[in-house]
């Protein structure tokens, strides 16, 4: 015999992709022909050596830990509460706020004719720590206290939604709301050493009105329950 | 803190959680890393496997089903459902790995010829052993990782994952006739080493 079949040809055949007459003549050389029938039967052992091989292989243990820090915060946050870009706005916003209003008011008490010699809050000023609540003049008290009671209906508004926002969500606004009282602290204690300072009074209300509009951002972010 | 299971619903609710597999996705499909990592768990060992055989290197393979994961996590919110998630997966690992290629392809093109041309029955892939251990061992697997990329490619889809020769040229966008040779080629190769 000496017209053996091709390799490709024999590939075809166990493929099933040879019409119906090509298969039928090669099945009648493979009757005769012995070399051909053990290509061919190589053929079918390589192919169920391939099959039998385990579907599986245990990855790293290590892989999961690579991956999910790849994955990020981003996904969390977004499908977290349907809304991640308004939330990464929101902590942007609030650390916007915090350097910005710490910047400020340095500057602003270093422009001030009633400044004192040292700025609170700063570094040069470790006896005047942000925390302790100082008495502000009357006028800018009662703004205060305007502010205070928007915050608290805002406050009472979200809590009541807290529920339907993710542990990651409520983390970001409560860290966001810290760096926003910070902020607040900061400006209200220079005020208060520097009362008649009225770019300090602006950057005071200007405070306050920020950690609203964050309230309002994060209210709107949870959906009733 | 409980989630309000309302506003976390996928737009591509055409998943139905009638299976654990399923019902893994869907929670997955919403951004649950905890379902993702599920999901992971249950599929990382076929898509390794997948990816180990492709590239016949653990430090490859370590990075493409790396790979492959975080674009599935990217993609998730369009998966559907209407596909197996493992042959989703697999594509996914395949699409990493060719765009790999390409990008290593046109970094050697100008000093190498291409990757078909060095199918020469002796080319070994960097990582992989040499085709003296093969032949001595007739160990299928360490003979498949000694086959170059393109024939080794062609064999682990259609014999050893079982697809078909249409899914695989969707998959890799390889035309029929180089598909049918590649993988005549990498049997032959395969049966001359292992009876070697």
């Amino acid at each position: 015999m000496t017209d053996h079949l091709s390799f490709d040809h024999l590939c075809d055949l166990h493929d099933g992709t040879l019409d119906a007459g090509a298969a039928s003549a090669a099945r009648q050389h493979l009757a005769l022909c012995d070399s051909c029938a053990e290509q061919l039967s190589s053929l079918v052992m390589l192919e169920n050596a391939a099959s039998a091989l385990p579907a599986a292989i245990a990855p790293p243990d290590d892989l999961w830990a690579d991956i999910r820090a790849e994955l990020g915060p981003k996904r969390e946050v977004r499908r977290g509460f349907g809304g991640g870009r308004s939330v990464r706005h929101l902590a942007a916003a609030a650390v916007l706020i915090a350097v910005g209003s710490s910047v400020i008011t340095v500057a602003m008490m270093r422009r001030s004719p009633h400044a004192p010699d040292q700025v609170a809050g700063s570094v040069e000023t470790p006896q005047a720590p942000l925390h302790v609540p100082v008495a502000l003049p009357a006028s800018l008290a009662s703004e205060e206290s305007g502010f205070t009671r928007s915050i608290d209906v805002l406050q009472r508004s979200l809590d009541e939604r807290r529920d339907s926002l993710a542990p990651s969500t409520v983390e970001i606004v409560e860290r966001s709301l810290r760096v926003a009282d910070a902020a607040i602290a900061e400006a209200r204690d220079a005020l208060a050493r520097d009362p008649a300072n009225r770019a300090l009074a602006r950057l005071f209300a200007s405070n306050y009105e920020r950690k609203i509009d964050l309230l309002k951002r994060a209210t709107e972010l949870a959906p009733r329950t | 803190m409980a989630t309000s299971a309302s506003h976390l619903e996928p737009s591509t609710a055409v998943l139905e959680p009638a299976d654990r597999d399923k019902s893994v996705n869907f929670r997955a499909v919403t951004g649950d890393v905890a379902s993702f990592e599920a999901l992971y768990r249950e599929h990382s060992g076929r898509v390794y496997a997948l990816c180990l055989r492709l590239t016949a290197s653990p430090v490859e393979a370590r990075e493409l089903t790396q790979d492959t994961f975080v674009r599935a996590w990217e993609a998730l919110p369009q998966f559907r459902g209407d596909a197996n998630i493992t042959t989703w997966l697999h594509r996914i690992a395949v699409n990493a790995m060719l765009m790999q290629r390409r990008a290593t392809g046109r970094r050697l093109s100008r000093v190498t010829l291409g990757e078909d041309e060095r199918d020469d029955g002796n080319a070994v892939p960097q990582g992989s052993v040499p085709p003296a251990d093969v032949g001595s061992a007739i160990d299928l697997e360490r003979a498949i990782a000694a086959l170059p990329p393109g024939v080794r490619r062609a064999f682990v889809m259609h014999d050893v994952e079982g697809y078909s020769h249409d899914e695989i040229a969707r998959m890799t966008g390889l035309a029929a006739g180089t598909l049918r040779a590649q993988l005549h080629r990498a049997r032959q190769l395969l049966i001359q080493r292992l009876e070697s």
